[in-house]
């Protein structure tokens, strides 16, 4: 009996353990299962999980590709912009020192110029004053010579004036008031040679006064310059032409030349003469034969150069005077016709 | 300061603050003029001022009118100078001449008898 007990104790254990032992397959069993399903579940989702993380790894290989490519690109892109940089600095760097040359130089040359300017200033001051100086002086010596040059014509017109004066005087009878001895004698000498050249006449007229030592000696001296005087005149007023010339020969003698004049022409000037002079009615002495003062002319003609000298042409007509003296006086004589 | 010749005279008289200029002055070049020159100096030296009396001098040539001139230009230059010039209707240089001198300079007092 014991053995009964512990059987069955045993067996109860055994039961007992069996009943774990098959709750505990029941479990497992369970587990499996649940295992299963999970593996499953995973499974399947492991690939989705791997097709996913395929897909997502295609894409990243081509991403990173591309990104290769671009990051090569930018590579080369940025080799050639730091060259350019480094170029680029480098010209920089040339240009800030060249513009720092340049502008010490500019600087250098700006201040010399400054300088310069001023020195030019300064210079253009003392220019500006030499300047006004010189005008100045300038200006004083045109009017030195203005002054100069007047002075000179003044000077040179006071002495023509002289000049003119003392010739005039040198050919002017100072008593008559007509032509002296040395004009007649110049005159003369003048028409002769250029009558001569042109073969034109000369006719040379002597006057002179009748009876003036009586006239003279009865009125007195200055009666007798007077009488002088009127005749003169009253000769020199008959005479008409601008190339014809009455003189004071010397005494009561007068002279008149008449250039391109023949004979019958000074025979009727003489004849003038005379009339003028009896026309003045200068009252003369009782004891003379004519009342009134009276004049003889003596007539010359000559064409110059022909075989006849001033002096014949004068001799003749001083023997044509003495003859109107020998013929009674107040008469006009030449060689050929003895009174008009 | 008294020059004589026989062909003119040239003398100042300080009472008169006066200086005469007579004659025929016809000396040949400024230098020749220098002894004139030297009246006239003198004379403005000791007064501020001057009468010149050309009245009679009857000719001058053209050194002279120069050295007249520069004499006027010179007295101009000083500033104080009253200078009375006197001349003659009847010589006619002067009546030409000394309207001139007036350009050089305007304050002349210039006066024809």
């Amino acid at each position: 009996m014991e053995m009964t007990r512990d059987n069955q104790a045993e067996l109860m254990d055994l039961q007992a353990e069996n009943e774990r032992l098959r709750q505990q397959v029941e479990r497992l069993q369970q587990t499996n299962q649940d295992l299963l399903v999970t593996l499953e579940t995973t499974a399947l989702h492991g690939d989705i999980i791997e097709q996913q993380l395929e897909e997502a790894n295609r894409q990243l290989q081509f991403e990173i590709g591309e990104r290769q490519r671009r990051q090569a690109a930018l590579q080369s892109l940025l080799n050639v912009i730091s060259r350019q940089k480094s170029d680029l600095e480098v010209i920089l760097q040339t240009t800030i020192e060249h513009g720092d040359a340049v502008e010490t130089e500019l600087a250098d040359l700006n201040q010399r110029l400054e300088a310069e300017i001023s020195e030019r200033v300064e210079a253009e001051d003392k220019l500006r004053l030499i300047l006004n100086t010189i005008s100045k002086k300038k200006m004083d010596l045109e009017i030195i010579l203005q002054t100069l040059i007047e002075h000179g014509d003044a000077v040179e017109a006071q002495w023509y004036n002289k000049a003119v004066e003392a010739n005039i005087l040198a050919t002017i009878d100072n008593l008559t008031q007509i032509a002296n001895r040395r004009k007649l004698d110049d005159y003369l000498a003048e028409e002769w040679a250029r009558l001569g050249r042109d073969c034109l006449p000369l006719s040379f007229l002597l006057c002179d006064v009748d009876f003036f030592k009586t006239y003279n000696d009865t009125f007195g001296h200055q009666a007798g310059d007077r009488c002088l005087q009127e005749v003169a005149q009253a000769i020199a007023v008959t005479v008409k032409r601008p190339a014809d010339l009455v003189a004071r020969y010397g005494g009561e003698e007068f002279a008149v030349i008449l250039p391109n004049t023949p004979l019958a022409g000074a025979l009727q000037v003489g004849e003038r003469i005379r009339q003028a002079i009896e026309n003045l009615c200068i009252v003369q002495t009782p004891s003379c034969p004519n009342p009134y003062v009276t004049i003889s002319v003596g007539v010359a003609t000559a064409i110059p150069g022909q075989g006849m000298s001033i002096a014949s042409l004068i001799a003749i007509a001083d023997q044509c005077l003495y003859l109107a003296k020998q013929r009674g006086r107040n008469r006009v004589c030449n060689l050929t016709a003895a009174s008009v | 300061m008294e020059i004589r010749t026989k062909d003119y005279g040239i003398w100042y008289d300080p009472q008169q603050e006066t200086v005469y200029c007579q004659g025929f002055l016809r000396l040949e070049g400024l230098d020749a003029y220098q002894p004139i020159i030297n009246v006239l100096t003198e004379a403005i030296a000791q007064n501020n001022n001057l009468i010149l009396d050309l009245q009679e001098l009857e000719f001058l040539n053209s050194s002279g009118i120069s050295m007249l001139s520069m004499f006027i230009v010179d007295i101009r230059n000083r500033g104080n100078v009253h200078l009375k010039v006197l001349g003659s209707k009847k010589v006619l240089w002067q009546s030409k001449s000394l309207k001139n001198l007036q350009r050089l300079m305007p304050t002349i007092d210039l006066e024809f008898i």
